[in-house]
């Protein structure tokens, strides 16, 4: 079985420049493989695990390829990989010495600047021929090996082992054993760390959102590659900001600022996360330039991706060029305030204007996302929320005459409504078409604070009323009550408060 | 003679989705249309171009993605036999006057139960109104058949430019099933941008606006005006609603179409109402002329409230 492993190397130079978060450059390869290590100059994975799962050898080479060409590419927005697309520069073997060594030639041949040995045609030459220079514990030395007359591997295996220790030492042939595969190669693999909390020092000022933006870039990437090595997708996250600067117009500004933002359905992805966080930072005041970027993941699920549909997907369905509806929420949330967007939640009452409350819809999305998770799975397994549900809804020529008439438009405050000569006005005077239809309720509303509100007549909850519909040709058909009048202002014989109100409107 | 009376039973049945009404209405108004029926030019009804149609099949392509609207009346006039489920359709109403739920529940409920017949998710299919004049009553749509869950609203207070935004923005949502808004006067650019948007996503969008004086061009597919019919006539009981229609794709149609709304759940009690107040003034009126007996109320108000 160790005879079979297949490793990979790519320069870490490359991956190390492109990104401003050194510890997060190599954190891409864990999505392919869990063994991956850094060995010297160079990044290390073994695949020999992993080949049947992403589909062969070729197709994981493409995938790699593709991948380190996205990383590398990652810090610069320009047209700046084209070396790269160009050959893939990577080095393959059975070990991790030999694949080094192979990039190591790989490298060095199109600066030709090292000295390149005679006869290596092809491209990944045979372990025997690798100049002695690919491998770092022979390079050493190197000028001792030269006077024996080796030129590559095979001419320092080939010599006596007992006189080659004492000459150069147990340690290289140690490594010399090692990149043959006869001693297994202690390393220690990459890991990720727990918890997603990384720190990027911009090392220039950012002084508004729009910079503060472009250098949150790497560390949503980081965050991404650490989201696909861990299976996971992330439902919040926190962008922390430091400021250097200690007061600004006499006043003390904190030294870190934060941004927490929440989505409804996790993802890997972070375009739409991108998108809140440009919204959310365009709000911000920018008093101070900033250093420092801190991003840290609050709340991570593991990850289930979609499931893919065998039919074709029909024109205009595609799920790529069009939003989710917890996306749309979440944009206009984020862009105008969370009381911008409403959803509504019914409520059993008997009182019309509480009968429902209209409430933010991005938290309500966000809280309720696990509950309608598994209200879906209840529902799959045994149909017990349903049928209630559809008894509910089934009933549209209702043979109650109070649900009949309720309302489509409901006023969000009941509005009081002149009188002149005891007939109600609202653009004209209304003609009653349909009434008294009585509603006396919310006595347990009213209890508690009746003491308070004794003086002004009107108590919060408590409603006596007389429903009607009422038409004139301006308004049309509404639905307009009546305060019952209360026994203290008839015995009183106080001046009762307006007493029509409008609620509703029909239309 | 009888191969004549064959021919003329066939040059109608080439059209089968006219209705009776449109038939007539064809035959007498449209009378320069004749010359160019569909069967006489076969090689040209064959040609199909998405976005361009015939002027003669406004009526036939029922295969379209159509809402019916639940009354009948409009329904025969407009395109399709409904309200076009990939356009913006522009309505005129005059200020104080809301028949918006009156003239689209049918319409909305017939497309929130076949959505939800056709899809088990019940998170899908979002209603979302964007700056609606008032809030909608949430426990009377879900009696009319549309879910509370499925409605969103966008509170006005922006302007006109960010909600239109808004509004494509649910276009292009896919969980959104149509878009009501109720949006001040927009230029043409916006209106295009919205009527391209719901085209290309296939979503309807209802765009509610109060009457303006001059007309005025609009990229809007289909376009009507709403008055309120005032004048209660002797034959129509109860008022209801006048609608014109000022662009359609198909002819120009002069006369308004009357509906009368009767199918709301509660214009039975309203009837009832009305006719127990007729009845009480008619007792009240025999009680005035002391013509009333001690046995006859009983089985003379009945008849008396037939006749």
């Amino acid at each position: 079985m160790g005879s079979a492993e297949h490793w990979i190397a790519w320069p870490l130079a490359c991956l190390s420049e492109s990104s401003p978060v050194p510890e997060s450059a190599c954190w891409w390869a864990l999505e392919f493989s869990p063994r991956v290590a850094l060995l010297e100059d160079a990044l290390l994975m073994e695949t020999s695990m992993v080949q049947r799962l992403w589909g062969g050898t070729e197709a994981l080479l493409a995938r790699l390829d593709s991948a380190f060409a996205q990383a590398c590419q990652a810090g610069f927005h320009e047209s700046e990989g084209g070396d790269v697309a160009l050959q893939p520069l990577r080095g393959q073997g059975g070990t991790a010495w030999k694949a080094l060594a192979r990039l190591r030639l790989q490298q060095s041949r199109p600066c030709g600047s090292v000295p390149v040995p005679l006869s290596v045609p092809e491209s990944s030459p045979h372990a025997d021929a690798l100049p002695l220079w690919t491998l770092s514990a022979l390079e050493q030395h190197s000028a001792v090996l030269q006077r024996l007359g080796c030129r590559c591997w095979g001419d320092v295996r080939s010599l006596p082992r007992a006189g080659l220790s004492r000459r150069i030492g147990a340690k290289a042939l140690r490594a010399l054993d090692e990149a043959y595969g006869l001693l297994p190669q202690p390393l220690d693999w990459l890991q990720l760390p727990q918890q997603f909390e990384l720190r990027h020092d911009l090392g220039y000022p950012a002084h508004h959102a729009d910079a503060v933006l472009h250098a949150a870039q790497p560390l949503l990437r980081a965050l991404q590659s650490w989201l696909q090595a861990r299976h996971h997708a992330v439902l919040a996250l926190q962008l922390r900001w430091h400021h250097d600067l200690r007061r600004i117009d006499g006043q003390e500004l904190p030294a870190w600022e934060a941004l927490a933002i929440r989505t409804a359905q996790p993802t890997q992805g972070m375009a739409h996360l991108q998108r809140l966080l440009r919204e959310h930072l365009g709000q911000q005041r920018w008093r101070a330039p900033v250093d420092m970027l801190e991003l840290q993941a609050l709340e991570t699920v593991p990850w289930a991706a979609e499931p893919l549909s065998c039919l074709p997907a029909a024109q205009g369905q595609s799920p790529s060029d069009s939003l989710a509806w917890h996306e749309w929420v979440e944009r206009l949330s984020a862009r105008w305030g969370e009381e911008a967007v409403l959803m509504v939640q019914p409520l059993a009452d008997h009182r019309p204007e509480r009968m429902q409350r209209w409430q933010a819809a991005a938290p309500l999305l966000q809280s309720k996302n696990p509950a309608a998770a598994r209200g879906a799975t209840l529902a799959g397994a045994g149909a017990q929320p349903r049928p209630q549900g559809t008894h509910r809804g089934r009933q549209p020529g209702c043979a109650d005459p109070w649900q009949a008439l309720w309302p489509p438009w409901l006023l969000s405050q009941p509005e009081a409504l002149p009188v002149q000569g005891n007939r109600p006005q609202w653009h004209g005077p209304l003609q009653l078409k349909a009434g008294p239809y009585r509603l006396e309720s919310g006595w347990w509303d009213a209890a508690g604070d009746a003491s308070a509100n004794a003086q002004t007549g009107a108590p919060a909850g408590l409603a006596a009323r007389d429903y009607f519909v009422a038409y004139n040709a301006v308004v049309g058909h509404v639905w307009i009550y009546r305060e019952r009048v209360r026994s203290e202002h008839l015995m009183g014989m106080t001046a009762s408060p307006a007493s029509w109100f409008a609620q509703g409107m029909y239309g | 003679m009888h191969t004549q009376s064959q021919t003329y039973l066939t040059r109608p049945g080439s059209q089968p989705g006219m209705t009776e009404s449109v038939r007539q209405e064809a035959g007498a108004g449209q009378g320069a249309r004749r010359g160019l029926q569909a069967a006489d030019h076969p090689h040209l009804s064959a040609i199909q171009i998405p976005g361009v149609w015939r002027g003669t099949d406004w009526q036939l392509d029922a295969c379209r993605n159509v809402w019916p609207s639940g009354h009948a009346a409009l329904d025969c006039e407009l395109p399709g036999g409904g309200w076009p489920g990939n356009a913006l359709i522009q309505l005129q109403q005059p200020a104080h006057c809301h028949a918006e739920w009156a003239l689209l529940l049918p319409a909305l409920a017939a497309g929130v139960r076949q959505h939800a017949a056709s899809r088990e998710d019940t998170r899908m299919g979002q209603l979302v109104l964007v700056a609606p004049p008032y809030l909608p009553f949430a426990p009377a749509l879900q009696a009319a058949g549309i879910d509370a869950k499925r409605l969103c609203a966008v509170q006005p207070g922006r302007s006109a430019q960010d909600l239109a935004w808004a509004c494509e923005q649910a276009l292009h949502c896919r969980d959104v099933l149509a878009v009501l808004a109720w949006l001040p006067e927009l230029p043409t650019s916006t209106l295009r941008r919205l009527q391209l948007a719901a085209a290309s996503q296939g979503r309807p969008l209802w765009l509610w606006q109060e009457s303006q004086a001059e007309p005025c061009s609009s990229p809007a597919a289909l376009r009507l005006r709403l008055e309120r019919v005032t004048t209660v006539s002797a034959a129509q009981q109860a008022p209801g609603l006048q609608i014109q229609i000022l662009k359609r794709r198909g002819p120009l149609l002069e006369r308004p179409i009357q509906l009368s709304l009767s199918q709301w759940a509660w214009q039975p009690v309203l009837q009832a109402q009305a006719q127990r107040h007729a009845r009480q003034s008619e007792e009240a009126a025999m009680l005035m002329q002391g013509r009333m007996t001690a046995a006859a109320p009983a089985t003379a108000s009945p008849w008396m409230t037939e006749a």
